[in-house]
């Protein structure tokens, strides 16, 4: 519309070619053609450099205040924060629109490679980061960080301090007796560190039909012969049964690093996507980012996976009956969408013992999840605790049920007990399995 | 080329064969004769020699020598193209027999033989402008792109989920503007007003396969002039040239679609010249003694014609039928009447009374059959 309004005008003014159109290649001579001009990609094109324009050093992202922040002078830069939200773009899978794709970090960054783990994360040029935050090994390379993989187009900055991070760590170490003395002090000397981590988001709607054999249970009386008498049984009807479903996915997020524990992951990631913003390097300065490491493809499989079993659960509660055999699906998906993101976590990976312990906090809400070494001593003594006193009661009970009939009565007693402690004490195993197991 | 001494056919009506042989001067290489059809309003160019009695399009003789300023005013360069008859005269014969064959109560007049022999071969015109455009356009130019997609299949009994990938071809449409500087030859319009009733009843001709004009093809057939102006073809040729151009721009644009193209074209250098159609026209005479045309595209061989049964000849057959059916009729009543005295005869009498009627009344099934069958083919 805009362009026939334009052109109108060109014919009443003779203006000629339009100013936000550029000269295109044309195969035949003649034919002029003019197309509008490509958008230009400053992110991507520019390098930006992170210096106080006061004193000339290094800025850095602060959370509080939204923008670029002297570490020297307190020079604050305003930055602009443009929420766009689940409107952020979203791509085709096509090889073109990844072609098309920013690429590079738009800013000079180094790369930390873990030759423990094999993580590589991308840090500030200025930063000096010798230990990996993924599996705390020191056994690390500083190089420059690679500008041909695809660049993240849209992230949700940070919004928890670092030491804001630190109250919350030390609220969850101390919210269960489970863990050793020592872990709280090690508390105060472990940092969380922040860092952007990748995530692939999939919108796709799944049109799925299925049939199934479903079953439903009735009673029906018989005679039986053998015995002479009428008898009750339960006899299972098979009928064929089918349907077909729209399933619409919206925003289905992916992790893109290998390097985290998805179970730890999906306990943080209720991440808020209405706070999507365009991707700008301001807000890695000072940050650490990790690259993905799970490519497109890889990931739009697993999200695959995740919308199909969806689909098929949404398929069985379509069935009359919960008794389904014989169920076979069909499932197109259109309209596939993905979008590659950035999204704050602090990580933390320590050591306790021999063993390596990793614990996130989502940078934008606060939810903490990781793993917490148990203290399988005070455990063991809580469970012996909790079982002795109904062990006790019962032994004495069969001693007096020898001279008196109160004796059951105590043995009884402590029989009760025993069970309460040994439900208390198989759920106290399961807890302090929890804690670490990832 | 030189230009010929021009004459007119002989059955024409009036003319000043003196004059006229004089002036008129086309450059076609052949002596040439020009007629109008006073029916039809056709106009025809012909070889002297090979003469014309009857307007081929409509097959009425009201044929009259056309004025040398018309021809001039409709057409002042031999045509430069022509189509020649593609089909071969065996798929016209078949097509003429099947169309000839299967007619209950067919006209006299509707035979094989007939058509066959009143084949004539008829070149029509097109218009071919050659023109020069300049104009500022836009359009939106759509580019394919393939997206991957999946299909999957579970089977519960193998448990494990099939997938399948799928390609789709999708078009991205971007926006353009440009100018276009271009010439553009040989651009078809019509040049007969019955050019879209003709085109709807035998199909349309490829131009690709174009030849230049040869006089020779005057022998043996006839050349009809056009009836719309060139100023009149014109408004039909601008859509065709826009067709032409917004074409030009997508293959400049590399894109594989284009669409809502608009432009603002200025024309000069226009060039009118003629590319000549092929077409057998036959006739075959109905009931009434009206001849009706039945014509075949000379390049794809599409016959169109209205086959009529003879209505006349079906209400003869009737009335044979009815009389039968009455002196049957009579002859049992005469045997009823015999009855009377010779008893065993009443049932011959009521066996021919009952046949009589039944004739009688299916006496009215040749008109029937007609009627449907005509109203059919209409």
């Amino acid at each position: 519309m805009l362009l026939h309004l334009y052109l109108d005008e060109v014919f009443l003014v003779s203006q000629f070619p339009p100013p936000d159109f550029v000269l295109a290649d044309s195969s035949i001579h003649g034919i002029e053609i003019y197309k509008p001009a490509p958008v230009e990609d400053d992110i991507s094109t520019a390098v930006v450099d992170f210096k106080c324009p006061q004193c000339g050093a290094v800025t850095a992202y602060s959370v509080v205040e939204g923008g670029l922040k002297c570490t020297h002078c307190g020079f604050y830069e305003v930055d602009q924060e443009v929420v766009v939200g689940k409107g952020a773009q979203e791509y085709e899978f096509t090889l073109e629109t990844m072609g098309r794709a920013a690429h590079g970090w738009g800013e000079p960054r180094k790369q930390l490679a873990c030759t423990n783990c094999g993580a590589r994360i991308s840090l500030d040029a200025t930063d000096l980061t010798a230990i990996c935050p993924f599996c705390a090994s020191n056994k690390v390379i500083h190089q420059d960080a690679s500008q041909d993989i695809i660049r993240p187009r849209f992230l949700i900055p940070f919004r928890i301090e670092t030491h804001e991070s630190h109250r919350i760590v030390r609220d969850w170490l101390s919210n269960t007796w489970m863990v050793p003395k020592e872990l709280r002090k090690f508390a105060r000397i472990a940092d969380f560190i922040p860092i952007y981590l990748p995530f692939w988001t999939f919108d796709a709607t799944g049109s799925a039909n299925w049939q199934a054999e479903v079953g439903h249970t009735k009673t029906e009386r018989y005679y039986d012969h053998s015995d002479g008498a009428w008898k009750t049984r339960t006899k299972t009807v098979w009928n064929w049964e089918s349907g077909t479903l729209e399933m619409p996915f919206d925003d289905v997020l992916i992790q893109g690093t290998k390097h985290i524990s998805r179970l730890l992951l999906q306990r943080i990631n209720q991440f808020n996507l209405n706070n999507l913003v365009p991707y700008e390097p301001s807000y890695l300065a000072g940050f650490q980012a990790q690259a993905y490491d799970v490519p497109l493809d890889r990931a739009w499989k697993e999200s695959r996976r995740v919308m199909r079993e969806l689909t098929r659960e949404a398929c069985f509660d379509q069935a009359t009956s919960n008794l389904i055999r014989n169920f076979s699906m069909n499932l197109d998906f259109k309209d596939e969408m993905w979008r590659y993101i950035l999204l704050p976590v602090y990580v933390a990976s320590y050591t306790y013992g021999d063993k390596v312990y990793q614990a996130l906090l989502n940078g934008e809400s606060g939810a903490i999840s990781g793993q917490r070494p148990v203290d399988w001593k005070k455990v063991w003594f809580v469970v012996a605790a909790l079982l002795i006193p109904g062990i006790l009661l019962g032994i004495i009970g069969l001693i007096t049920l020898m001279f008196a009939g109160i004796g059951v009565l105590i043995g009884g007693f402590g029989f009760v007990l025993l069970i309460i402690g040994i439900v208390i004490s198989v759920l106290v195993f399961q807890k302090a399995q929890g804690l670490d197991d990832v | 080329m030189m230009f010929d001494e021009v004459s007119i056919c002989e059955n024409t009506k009036s003319y000043d064969r003196a004059s006229y042989n004089k002036d008129l001067n086309l450059g076609w290489g052949k002596k040439l004769g020009a007629v109008v059809c006073e029916n039809c309003d056709w106009r025809f160019i012909h070889v002297s020699e090979k003469g014309l009695n009857a307007c081929p399009h409509c097959l009425r003789s009201d044929l009259s020598t056309l004025d040398k300023d018309e021809v001039y005013h409709l057409i002042t360069d031999p045509p430069e193209l022509f189509l020649s008859f593609a089909v071969d005269v065996e798929s016209i014969h078949q097509e003429i027999n099947k169309f000839a064959e299967d007619i209950r109560f067919a006209p006299k007049d509707l035979t094989f033989q007939n058509l066959h022999t009143r084949l004539t071969r008829v070149y029509f015109p097109n218009w071919l402008v050659d023109v020069e455009v300049n104009a500022v356009w836009e359009a939106e130019f759509g580019y394919d792109y393939q997206v991957v997609s999946h299909r999957e299949h579970f089977d519960q009994n193998s448990g494990r989920w099939k997938t399948q990938e799928i390609k789709e071809t999708r078009i991205r449409w971007e926006q353009r503007v440009g100018k276009l500087n271009r010439t553009y030859h040989n651009i078809r319009t019509p040049a007969l007003e019955e050019d879209a009733l003709l085109n709807q009843r035998i199909g349309t001709f490829e131009a690709g396969e174009a030849k230049q004009f040869e006089a020779e093809l005057m022998l043996d057939s006839y050349v009809s002039l056009p009836s719309r102006s060139k100023e009149d073809a014109w408004s039909a040729a601008v859509p065709s040239i826009q067709s032409a151009a917004s074409t030009e721009c997508r293959q400049a644009g590399a894109a594989d679609h284009i669409r809502q193209f608009r432009w603002n074209p200025s024309f000069d250098n226009q060039y009118w010249t003629l590319l000549l159609l092929p077409l057998y026209t036959t006739y075959y005479l109905d009931d009434d003694n009206v001849p009706q045309v039945m014509l075949v595209n000379g390049q794809s061989g599409r016959l169109y014609g209205i086959r009529k049964a003879s209505m006349k000849r079906a209400r003869q057959t009737s009335l044979v039928i009815v009389a039968v059916a009455v002196a049957l009729f009579l002859l049992s009543i005469a045997l009823v009447l015999v009855s009377l005295l010779l008893p065993p005869m009443l049932i011959f009498g009521g066996i021919g009374v009952f046949s009589s009627i039944v004739l009688g009344i299916s006496a009215v099934i040749p008109i029937v059959m007609v009627w449907q069958f005509n109203n059919q083919e209409n």
